[in-house]
């Protein structure tokens, strides 16, 4: 079933394709924010998503080869800028937008608030996104910055970790298992406890599961 | 994440309906500050 996006969103993903503005760049990112607002008339409009949430997230500067954003919409809708055809996204995410009104992070950044997706959602999303047999050493770093906001005395929501990796990932999954796995890895983060070895076997766990239901819908 | 995953997503949410009803869960980080709001 295709879902088609909203007036609201196509205007976004029209901007994103801007060509005088190099792919995933921060001048950008920058303009969008300025023409775009993401909070107007006490509404989220969107929310900064992927690399560029994680950078604002744990304050470290990082590569970026795309600007991922999600516009909260009916329907809520993905969307990125990227050239790669393996990054490009464009489609409704199935989560609900009571959700997302309900759950999100702000960061103060240069006297203005940027909003983005919770660290349980940026992190699920890393490791469902890395549709490979072995995560990226780059997908890795971003999960460790990630893990290491989480000690900043965010709140990890269990219920809420439990209920995006129900919606997204394949039913064949013990997602009760996963949900207590991922909370694992957020707490040995706090004692440095064999961290690239866990998320390895984290996404090993997850894409193995996510590969055999792509074959039974091909 | 790749369109692929997106679609694959979608088409599993037409299997089932989740009605879950949501608390409110906003958090700031403010590094300037150097505080975390809950």
């Amino acid at each position: 079933m295709i879902s088609k996006a909203n007036e609201y969103t196509k205007e976004l993903k029209k901007h994103l394709f801007l060509k005088e503005y190099k792919v995933g760049s921060k001048d950008k990112l920058i303009n969008l924010i300025k023409k775009y607002p993401q909070k107007s008339n006490n509404k989220i409009n969107y929310l900064i998503a992927g690399s560029w949430a994680i950078e604002f997230a744990s304050n470290k500067k990082l590569k970026h080869t795309d600007i991922d954003i999600i516009s909260l919409q009916d329907p809520v809708f993905y969307v990125d800028d990227a050239k790669m055809i393996s990054e490009k996204c464009y489609g409704k995410i199935p989560l609900s937008l009571e959700y997302f009104i309900k759950n999100y992070l702000i960061v103060k950044y240069m006297d203005q608030e940027i909003y983005l997706p919770t660290l349980n959602l940026q992190l699920s999303l890393k490791f469902i996104g890395e549709l490979k047999p072995v995560i990226s050493k780059r997908a890795i770093k971003q999960i460790k910055l990630l893990l290491g906001v989480y000690e900043k005395n965010i709140v990890t929501d269990l219920n809420e970790l439990h209920y995006i990796l129900k919606i997204l990932l394949p039913k064949e999954l013990d997602i009760d298992l996963l949900t207590k796995k991922i909370i694992k890895l957020i707490n040995n983060y706090k004692q440095k406890k064999n961290i690239d070895l866990e998320i390895i076997k984290i996404h090993k766990i997850i894409n193995s599961k996510l590969l055999e239901a792509f074959k039974k819908i091909k | 994440m790749p369109n692929i995953l997106m679609e694959f997503v979608n088409n599993k949410k037409v299997e089932k309906k989740d009605d879950k009803k949501f608390t409110t869960n906003v958090q700031v980080i403010d590094y300037k500050n150097k505080k975390i709001k809950n």
